[in-house]
Protein backbone atom coordinates (compact mmCIF):
# COMPACT_ATOMS: atom_id res chain seq x y z
CA UNK A 1 0.00 0.00 0.00
CA UNK A 2 1.30 3.46 -0.82
CA UNK A 3 2.29 5.90 1.94
CA UNK A 4 -0.80 7.57 3.35
CA UNK A 5 -1.73 10.59 5.46
CA UNK A 6 -3.09 8.95 8.61
CA UNK A 7 -5.05 11.98 9.88
CA UNK A 8 -7.07 12.31 6.68
CA UNK A 9 -7.46 8.52 6.51
CA UNK A 10 -8.97 8.45 10.00
CA UNK A 11 -11.50 11.13 8.99
CA UNK A 12 -12.36 9.02 5.94
CA UNK A 13 -12.81 5.91 8.11
CA UNK A 14 -15.27 7.77 10.35
CA UNK A 15 -17.30 8.89 7.32
CA UNK A 16 -17.38 5.33 6.00
CA UNK A 17 -18.43 4.05 9.41
CA UNK A 18 -21.38 6.50 9.48
CA UNK A 19 -22.41 5.45 5.95
CA UNK A 20 -22.22 1.76 6.96
CA UNK A 21 -24.42 2.32 10.01
CA UNK A 22 -26.98 4.27 7.94
CA UNK A 23 -27.04 1.58 5.25
CA UNK A 24 -27.52 -1.10 7.90
CA UNK A 25 -30.44 0.90 9.29
CA UNK A 26 -32.00 1.22 5.83
CA UNK A 27 -31.69 -2.53 5.21
CA UNK A 28 -33.33 -3.36 8.55
CA UNK A 29 -35.98 -0.70 7.90
CA UNK A 30 -36.86 -2.11 4.48
CA UNK A 31 -37.25 -5.55 6.03
CA UNK A 32 -38.86 -4.66 9.37
CA UNK A 33 -41.32 -1.93 8.54
CA UNK A 34 -42.97 -3.80 5.69
CA UNK A 35 -42.75 -0.96 3.20
CA UNK A 36 -45.05 -2.89 0.85
CA UNK A 37 -42.24 -3.11 -1.65
CA UNK A 38 -42.76 -6.80 -2.31
CA UNK A 39 -40.02 -9.41 -2.47
CA UNK A 40 -39.23 -8.55 -6.09
CA UNK A 41 -38.05 -5.11 -4.96
CA UNK A 42 -36.95 -5.69 -1.37
CA UNK A 43 -34.62 -8.67 -2.09
CA UNK A 44 -32.53 -6.82 -4.74
CA UNK A 45 -32.64 -3.68 -2.58
CA UNK A 46 -31.40 -5.42 0.60
CA UNK A 47 -28.76 -7.42 -1.31
CA UNK A 48 -27.74 -4.25 -3.15
CA UNK A 49 -27.25 -2.45 0.17
CA UNK A 50 -25.15 -5.40 1.41
CA UNK A 51 -23.02 -5.19 -1.76
CA UNK A 52 -22.44 -1.44 -1.26
CA UNK A 53 -21.47 -2.11 2.38
CA UNK A 54 -19.18 -4.93 1.26
CA UNK A 55 -17.57 -2.63 -1.28
CA UNK A 56 -16.94 0.07 1.34
CA UNK A 57 -15.39 -2.40 3.80
CA UNK A 58 -13.20 -4.16 1.24
CA UNK A 59 -12.24 -1.20 -0.92
CA UNK A 60 -11.73 1.40 1.80
CA UNK A 61 -11.19 -0.27 5.21
CA UNK A 62 -9.17 -3.16 3.75
CA UNK A 63 -7.38 -0.73 1.43
CA UNK A 64 -8.04 -2.76 -1.71
CA UNK A 65 -8.32 0.51 -3.62
CA UNK A 66 -4.58 1.08 -3.22
CA UNK A 67 -3.44 -2.53 -3.13
CA UNK A 68 -1.14 -4.29 -5.59
CA UNK A 69 -2.52 -5.84 -8.76
CA UNK A 70 -1.39 -9.31 -7.57
CA UNK A 71 -3.88 -9.21 -4.72
CA UNK A 72 -6.72 -8.01 -6.93
CA UNK A 73 -6.04 -10.89 -9.34
CA UNK A 74 -6.04 -13.44 -6.47
CA UNK A 75 -9.35 -12.10 -5.18
CA UNK A 76 -10.85 -11.87 -8.67
CA UNK A 77 -10.12 -15.58 -9.17
CA UNK A 78 -11.71 -16.52 -5.84
CA UNK A 79 -14.74 -14.31 -6.48
CA UNK A 80 -15.19 -15.72 -9.97
CA UNK A 81 -15.19 -19.21 -8.47
CA UNK A 82 -17.79 -18.14 -5.90
CA UNK A 83 -20.11 -16.45 -8.42
CA UNK A 84 -19.75 -19.36 -10.86
CA UNK A 85 -20.83 -21.76 -8.13
CA UNK A 86 -23.97 -19.75 -7.37
CA UNK A 87 -24.80 -19.42 -11.09
CA UNK A 88 -24.22 -23.15 -11.55
CA UNK A 89 -26.64 -23.94 -8.73
CA UNK A 90 -29.21 -21.53 -10.11
CA UNK A 91 -28.82 -22.92 -13.62
CA UNK A 92 -29.27 -26.45 -12.26
CA UNK A 93 -32.39 -25.40 -10.39
CA UNK A 94 -34.04 -23.63 -13.31
CA UNK A 95 -33.24 -26.47 -15.71
CA UNK A 96 -35.39 -28.91 -13.73
CA UNK A 97 -38.29 -29.97 -16.02
CA UNK A 98 -41.66 -28.48 -15.19
CA UNK A 99 -43.66 -30.76 -12.91
CA UNK A 100 -40.61 -32.51 -11.46
CA UNK A 101 -40.53 -32.68 -7.66
CA UNK A 102 -37.77 -33.00 -5.11
CA UNK A 103 -37.78 -36.37 -3.41
CA UNK A 104 -36.96 -36.27 0.28
CA UNK B 1 19.20 -18.86 13.02
CA UNK B 2 18.62 -16.30 10.28
CA UNK B 3 15.65 -13.99 10.59
CA UNK B 4 12.66 -14.59 8.36
CA UNK B 5 13.06 -12.17 5.43
CA UNK B 6 10.48 -9.72 4.04
CA UNK B 7 8.54 -9.15 7.27
CA UNK B 8 8.93 -5.40 6.85
CA UNK B 9 10.51 -4.78 3.44
CA UNK B 10 8.60 -5.77 0.33
CA UNK B 11 9.79 -8.47 -2.03
CA UNK B 12 10.79 -7.20 -5.46
CA UNK B 13 8.84 -9.87 -7.33
CA UNK B 14 5.48 -9.46 -5.52
CA UNK B 15 5.78 -5.86 -4.34
CA UNK B 16 4.41 -7.03 -0.98
CA UNK B 17 5.82 -8.16 2.34
CA UNK B 18 5.30 -11.89 2.83
CA UNK B 19 2.61 -11.74 5.50
CA UNK B 20 0.41 -9.53 3.36
CA UNK B 21 0.56 -11.90 0.40
CA UNK B 22 -0.08 -14.76 2.82
CA UNK B 23 -3.16 -13.21 4.42
CA UNK B 24 -4.70 -12.33 1.06
CA UNK B 25 -4.16 -15.90 -0.18
CA UNK B 26 -5.79 -17.11 3.03
CA UNK B 27 -8.69 -14.67 2.63
CA UNK B 28 -9.15 -15.81 -0.98
CA UNK B 29 -9.53 -19.38 0.32
CA UNK B 30 -12.01 -18.04 2.88
CA UNK B 31 -14.02 -16.41 0.08
CA UNK B 32 -14.33 -19.89 -1.45
CA UNK B 33 -15.27 -21.48 1.89
CA UNK B 34 -18.05 -19.00 2.57
CA UNK B 35 -18.85 -18.99 -1.16
CA UNK B 36 -19.63 -22.70 -0.91
CA UNK B 37 -21.89 -22.05 2.10
CA UNK B 38 -23.72 -19.18 0.39
CA UNK B 39 -24.11 -21.31 -2.77
CA UNK B 40 -25.61 -24.10 -0.66
CA UNK B 41 -28.00 -21.57 0.84
CA UNK B 42 -29.07 -20.41 -2.65
CA UNK B 43 -29.57 -24.02 -3.77
CA UNK B 44 -31.62 -24.93 -0.70
CA UNK B 45 -33.68 -21.76 -0.81
CA UNK B 46 -34.53 -21.91 -4.52
CA UNK B 47 -35.30 -25.62 -4.15
CA UNK B 48 -37.66 -25.05 -1.24
CA UNK B 49 -39.71 -22.45 -3.10
CA UNK B 50 -42.54 -20.84 -1.14
CA UNK B 51 -42.09 -23.20 1.82
CA UNK B 52 -38.86 -21.41 2.83
CA UNK B 53 -39.61 -19.39 5.96
CA UNK B 54 -38.90 -15.67 6.24
CA UNK B 55 -35.86 -15.33 8.50
CA UNK B 56 -37.53 -12.48 10.40
CA UNK B 57 -40.35 -14.83 11.44
CA UNK B 58 -37.92 -17.19 13.24
CA UNK B 59 -34.88 -15.10 14.12
CA UNK B 60 -34.60 -12.00 16.29
CA UNK B 61 -33.89 -9.27 13.72
CA UNK B 62 -33.10 -6.59 16.30
CA UNK B 63 -30.52 -8.78 18.03
CA UNK B 64 -28.97 -9.50 14.64
CA UNK B 65 -28.94 -5.78 13.80
CA UNK B 66 -27.40 -5.01 17.19
CA UNK B 67 -24.68 -7.57 16.51
CA UNK B 68 -24.09 -6.04 13.08
CA UNK B 69 -23.50 -2.64 14.65
CA UNK B 70 -21.19 -4.22 17.27
CA UNK B 71 -19.09 -5.77 14.48
CA UNK B 72 -19.03 -2.54 12.46
CA UNK B 73 -17.81 -0.61 15.52
CA UNK B 74 -15.18 -3.29 16.17
CA UNK B 75 -13.97 -2.94 12.56
CA UNK B 76 -13.65 0.79 13.18
CA UNK B 77 -11.68 0.33 16.43
CA UNK B 78 -9.46 -2.25 14.72
CA UNK B 79 -8.44 0.17 12.00
CA UNK B 80 -7.98 2.91 14.62
CA UNK B 81 -5.62 0.57 16.48
CA UNK B 82 -3.52 0.20 13.33
CA UNK B 83 -3.67 3.96 12.69
CA UNK B 84 -2.49 4.59 16.28
CA UNK B 85 0.60 2.47 15.62
CA UNK B 86 1.26 4.41 12.43
CA UNK B 87 1.18 7.55 14.59
CA UNK B 88 3.44 5.80 17.14
CA UNK B 89 0.79 6.13 19.84
CA UNK B 90 1.05 2.79 21.66
CA UNK B 91 -1.42 3.52 24.54
CA UNK B 92 -4.12 4.44 22.02
CA UNK B 93 -3.37 1.24 20.11
CA UNK B 94 -3.88 -0.78 23.30
CA UNK B 95 -7.15 1.02 24.00
CA UNK B 96 -8.57 0.49 20.51
CA UNK B 97 -7.49 -3.13 20.22
CA UNK B 98 -8.85 -3.80 23.72
CA UNK B 99 -12.23 -2.35 22.69
CA UNK B 100 -12.15 -4.50 19.54
CA UNK B 101 -11.66 -7.64 21.66
CA UNK B 102 -14.44 -6.66 24.07
CA UNK B 103 -16.83 -5.97 21.20
CA UNK B 104 -16.00 -9.35 19.69
CA UNK B 105 -16.79 -11.00 23.04
CA UNK B 106 -20.05 -9.03 23.18
CA UNK B 107 -20.92 -10.31 19.70
CA UNK B 108 -20.26 -13.89 20.82
CA UNK B 109 -22.32 -13.34 23.97
CA UNK B 110 -25.31 -12.10 21.98
CA UNK B 111 -24.92 -14.96 19.50
CA UNK B 112 -24.77 -17.42 22.39
CA UNK B 113 -27.96 -15.90 23.81
CA UNK B 114 -29.63 -16.28 20.40
CA UNK B 115 -28.58 -19.93 20.20
CA UNK B 116 -29.80 -20.59 23.76
CA UNK B 117 -33.18 -19.03 22.95
CA UNK B 118 -33.51 -21.19 19.86
CA UNK B 119 -32.68 -24.34 21.86
CA UNK B 120 -35.24 -23.36 24.53
CA UNK B 121 -37.84 -23.19 21.77
CA UNK B 122 -36.70 -26.64 20.57
CA UNK B 123 -35.22 -25.21 17.38
CA UNK B 124 -32.16 -27.31 16.51
CA UNK B 125 -30.15 -27.81 13.31
CA UNK B 126 -32.18 -30.97 12.75
CA UNK B 127 -35.49 -29.08 13.01
CA UNK B 128 -35.56 -27.74 9.45
CA UNK B 129 -33.35 -26.96 6.48
CA UNK B 130 -33.50 -23.27 7.38
CA UNK B 131 -32.31 -23.90 10.94
CA UNK B 132 -29.58 -26.25 9.66
CA UNK B 133 -28.12 -23.64 7.30
CA UNK B 134 -28.60 -20.90 9.94
CA UNK B 135 -26.62 -22.79 12.59
CA UNK B 136 -24.00 -23.89 10.06
CA UNK B 137 -23.31 -20.45 8.58
CA UNK B 138 -23.47 -18.47 11.83
CA UNK B 139 -21.52 -21.21 13.64
CA UNK B 140 -18.66 -21.14 11.10
CA UNK B 141 -18.69 -17.34 11.32
CA UNK B 142 -18.60 -17.46 15.14
CA UNK B 143 -15.57 -19.79 14.96
CA UNK B 144 -13.85 -17.13 12.86
CA UNK B 145 -14.72 -14.52 15.48
CA UNK B 146 -13.20 -16.75 18.19
CA UNK B 147 -10.05 -17.10 16.05
CA UNK B 148 -9.87 -13.32 15.71
CA UNK B 149 -10.28 -12.86 19.47
CA UNK B 150 -7.40 -15.28 20.14
CA UNK B 151 -5.07 -13.53 17.68
CA UNK B 152 -6.04 -10.01 18.77
CA UNK B 153 -5.70 -10.95 22.44
CA UNK B 154 -2.18 -12.23 21.75
CA UNK B 155 -1.25 -8.95 20.05
CA UNK B 156 -2.85 -6.97 22.88
CA UNK B 157 -1.01 -9.00 25.53
CA UNK B 158 2.28 -10.89 25.16
CA UNK B 159 2.69 -10.21 21.44
CA UNK B 160 2.75 -6.45 22.00
CA UNK B 161 6.30 -6.69 23.41
CA UNK B 162 7.48 -6.65 19.80
CA UNK B 163 6.55 -2.95 19.63
CA UNK B 164 9.67 -2.16 21.69
CA UNK B 165 12.06 -4.25 19.59
CA UNK B 166 10.63 -4.06 16.06
CA UNK B 167 7.79 -1.51 15.76
CA UNK B 168 7.47 -1.70 11.96
CA UNK B 169 7.13 -5.46 12.01
CA UNK B 170 4.55 -5.21 14.80
CA UNK B 171 2.57 -2.59 12.85
CA UNK B 172 2.51 -4.93 9.86
CA UNK B 173 1.25 -7.75 12.08
CA UNK B 174 -1.61 -5.55 13.27
CA UNK B 175 -2.42 -4.63 9.67
CA UNK B 176 -2.65 -8.34 8.84
CA UNK B 177 -4.83 -9.05 11.89
CA UNK B 178 -6.98 -6.08 10.84
CA UNK B 179 -7.46 -7.42 7.33
CA UNK B 180 -8.68 -10.71 8.80
CA UNK B 181 -11.01 -8.87 11.17
CA UNK B 182 -12.51 -6.73 8.38
CA UNK B 183 -13.09 -9.91 6.38
CA UNK B 184 -15.01 -11.43 9.29
CA UNK B 185 -17.09 -8.23 9.38
CA UNK B 186 -17.57 -8.43 5.61
CA UNK B 187 -18.96 -11.98 5.85
CA UNK B 188 -21.46 -10.86 8.51
CA UNK B 189 -22.54 -7.94 6.29
CA UNK B 190 -23.85 -10.58 3.85
CA UNK B 191 -24.89 -13.21 6.41
CA UNK B 192 -27.17 -10.87 8.33
CA UNK B 193 -29.47 -9.80 5.46
CA UNK B 194 -29.49 -13.26 3.88
CA UNK B 195 -30.50 -15.08 7.06
CA UNK B 196 -32.39 -12.45 9.07
CA UNK B 197 -33.95 -10.05 6.60
CA UNK B 198 -34.89 -12.03 3.49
Amino acid sequence: MAEINIKSEIQKYFKIFIILIVLMGVAVGVSSFKLNLGWAVSIPLILGIACVMGYLVSWQLMHLSSEKRTILVILALATTFFISMILLFLAAHFSIPEGAKYVS
Amino acid sequence: MDNIPYTVNVREDTGLYNAKLGIWLFLASEVMLFGALFSSYVLLRTGAGASWPAGSSILHVHLGAFNSIVLLISSMTMILAWAALKEKNFPRFKLNLGITILLALLFLGVKGHEYATKFEHHLFPSTSTFMAIYFLMTGVHALHIIGGVVVNSYFWGPGSKMWKTDPEHFTNRIEIAGLYWHFVDLVWIFLFPVLYLL
